[in-house]
């Protein structure tokens, strides 16, 4: 016996004690709570029967958090980079990013390879919730007044997409840089961010990240 | 006949024969998709006093799995090899990277590797290794290529067939160095996941207009709103099936397909229900897995962030350092990082975004596994670890457990200072407890945070 799947919903009107007793009242009842559950469960409901729900666009079936209609998208980081944070009294690779102006490393570029979970895009001027990506960037004022600039090009070598300026004076401090938000697209994104300090003295990028933004207003 | 509010054990649905056109509506169809969807309901909210099944998102009838990346580290560094390092390594033991990895819970999917990186030459190879806690290797693959990936770069890539999930791998990156050629390689960025491929792009909308079907919206405190249909009024020898009953049934499902989905009921043009705050919302109105209404509503399995610190050779009887080789101009060398101090001194750090999701021992759990080494000094077990967070302070200090009989331990710290939803700063920090410090005695080769669920 096949069961019933559908997700058409019903106005109250359809619904009112008056309301002519059709088929598609209970057939959307049942049919929806399948759709559902399934939904949430990622399983067909019936083990004979082929799923209702839709496959989601990582290719496994219902919600897996990836941004309507497969459930809310999770935020969390896509993106990192870290170092060690006191080399005095650790033997490190190295700090991570270290720009000073006209010293050895006058500006680096940082190659960022990374997969972003498939999500639904959306047509159109309307931002899909995974659509975006917040940077963060810990930074470290060594010495002078030094400005970090960070240069994003969304294809390597590629044309500038945005420049993103922070001076400081402090050390070891955390930065949000509200402009810092760049466009990512499901699987495989290729960019690149030039970091370079074009004041006084030397700055270091103590760690950085992307992170996937979740709610996302169109403005992005 | 009580109020009572009863739910099925398992999905029971309906025969497609009792909604066609010219079928009787039966008050059992009625009552089983009632209660169904308080089955559904209590398993994905936790409520009820519900304890299975449980939407845990671990695959098999619980949920789609997340598909989360394990690993996505920019690294930027060179791994050089002077003469002198391939007569100590025996030219084919070097661990470029290596960390515990944490596969979650119901990720069947083969795990993929991939580097971006430079070869010194078409001799050199990479390869991935993955054990268990006692060190024997489970999976083995070469890492070739580099490949063209789907609409993006180019890349390195080994496949590691799945061996287990809710559990902690060790995950080593191998490689050799070409006889007799001193050389180096560029490795930009490490990627480590479920092998997932995009399905074709969609779009999830549904055409505008008003919102014609209506969704009950969610008061002060609730995070959906739904009415419970209590037996009595879909009792197959009670009550006839009427308007409140019918109408209660479709708000319910139309409530919960936004608070499942995210999206607005099809038909509707927007959202009846939203969050009352783009961070931090007291109320959430999806179902988010946060535990800010549901307390109990079930946690799913999430790595958060790994990193591999350096490499660090392997002479044919022990792990040996690899310091001050290659070259040094641009980004530096890579080496696995020690201290050289025995008080409290501090080591790796990270900022990110730390998700919504509890995070203390008992509910969700933040635990972060350090993998670390020693080179036969046989004085790890005196070394600790920890973690601090600026803004909320440092965890409890941790000692090394080893892994089976090898050189390799694991320091697993719970309970890690974190702030949901919000930017985290989180620094690995070392102690000695006994002894002086010593060359050899202690190296961090990787670093990896997830919910443990």
């Amino acid at each position: 016996v096949l069961r019933y799947g559908a997700r058409n919903a019903l106005q109250n009107a359809d619904t009112a004690s008056l309301a002519p007793a059709r088929a598609e009242i209970i057939r959307s009842i049942v049919g929806r709570t399948r759709w559902l559950y399934e939904m949430a469960s990622g399983a067909t409901a019936v083990s004979t029967d082929e799923p209702v729900a839709p496959y989601n666009p990582q290719g496994t079936i219902g919600v897996d958090f990836s941004g309507p209609p497969f459930g809310p998208a999770f935020r969390h980081p896509i993106f990192w980079m870290g170092r060690v944070a006191n080399s005095s009294s650790w033997v490190t690779p190295g700090t991570a990013i270290e720009v000073t102006q006209g010293g050895a490393i006058s500006n680096f570029v940082m190659q960022a390879r990374f997969f972003v979970r498939p999500f639904t895009t959306l047509s159109g001027d309307v931002v899909a919730p995974y659509a975006r990506a917040q940077g963060l960037i810990r930074l470290d004022a060594s010495a002078g007044t030094p400005d970090l600039s960070v240069a994003i090009r969304l294809t390597p070598g590629g044309t500038l997409y945005k420049l993103v300026t922070i001076a400081t004076t402090t050390t070891d401090t955390l930065y949000e840089p509200a402009d810092f938000i760049v466009p990512i697209k499901p699987g495989w994104n290729d960019m690149e961010f030039e970091f370079y300090n074009e004041d006084s003295g030397t700055i270091t990028v103590t760690s950085f990240s992307l992170n996937q933004v979740g709610k996302v207003q169109s403005s992005l | 006949m009580a109020m009572t509010r009863s739910r099925n054990s398992a999905f029971v649905g309906s025969s497609v024969l009792d909604v066609d056109l010219d079928a009787p509506m039966y008050t059992r169809t009625l009552m089983n998709a009632a209660l169904d969807y308080h089955l559904l309901y209590d398993a994905t909210t936790g409520e009820n006093a519900i304890v299975s099944p449980l939407m845990t998102h671990n695959g098999a009838g619980l949920g789609s799995p997340l598909g989360l990346s394990i690993v996505s580290q920019a690294i930027n560094k060179r791994l050089g090899f002077s003469v002198v390092d391939i007569d100590t390594y025996n030219q084919d033991n070097i661990i470029m990277w290596a960390a515990m990895i944490r596969i979650p819970g119901g990720e069947t999917r083969n795990i993929s590797v991939m580097l971006d990186l430079d070869r010194v030459d078409g001799s050199q190879t990479f390869w991935a290794e993955l054990f268990d806690d006692t060190a024997t290797l489970l999976e083995q693959c070469s890492i070739t290529g580099p490949f063209q990936t789907l609409d993006g770069p180019l890349m390195h890539q080994g496949i590691l067939p799945a061996s287990g999930n809710g559990v902690w791998r060790m995950l080593l990156i191998r490689t050799n160095i070409p006889a007799d050629t001193p050389g180096w390689c560029q490795l930009r960025n490490v990627y480590v996941g479920p092998q997932v491929y995009p399905m074709a792009a969609s779009d999830g909308r549904v055409p505008g207009g008003v919102n014609a079907y209506p969704v009950p919206v969610a008061g002060v405190g609730e995070s959906v709103r739904t009415v419970p249909i209590h037996d009595s009024v879909i009792d197959q020898n009670g009550r006839a099936i009427n308007g409140w009953v019918l109408t209660k049934m479709n708000q319910n499902l139309t409530a919960f397909h936004e608070f499942l989905t995210g999206a607005p009921v099809p038909g509707n043009a927007t959202l009846s229900n939203t969050d009352n705050a783009t961070t931090r919302p007291t109320t959430p109105r999806f179902s988010s897995r946060t535990q800010r209404v549901f307390t109990a509503e079930p946690l799913v399995p999430f790595p958060l962030m790994c990193e591999g610190l350096g490499a660090i050779g392997w002479d044919g009887t022990a792990l040996q350092p690899i310091i001050n080789s290659g070259a040094t101009e641009g980004s530096t060398t890579w080496f696995a990082p020690y201290p050289t101090a025995t008080g409290t001194t501090q080591g790796q750090q990270i900022c990110i975004y730390g998700p919504d999701l509890p995070s203390s021992s008992g509910t969700g759990n933040l635990v972060c596994k350090v993998l670390v080494c020693e080179t036969g000094a046989l004085k790890l077990t005196s070394w600790q670890c920890r973690i601090n967070n600026p803004a909320v302070g440092a965890s409890a200090w941790f000692s090394p457990a080893y892994l089976g009989s090898s050189m390799f331990a694991v320091i697993t710290i719970t309970d890690v200072p974190f702030t949901r939803d919000d930017n985290n700063t989180l620094t690995l920090q070392s102690q000695k407890t006994a002894g002086s410090f010593g060359f050899g005695q202690f190296f961090v080769l990787g670093w990896t945070f997830a919910f443990d669920t």
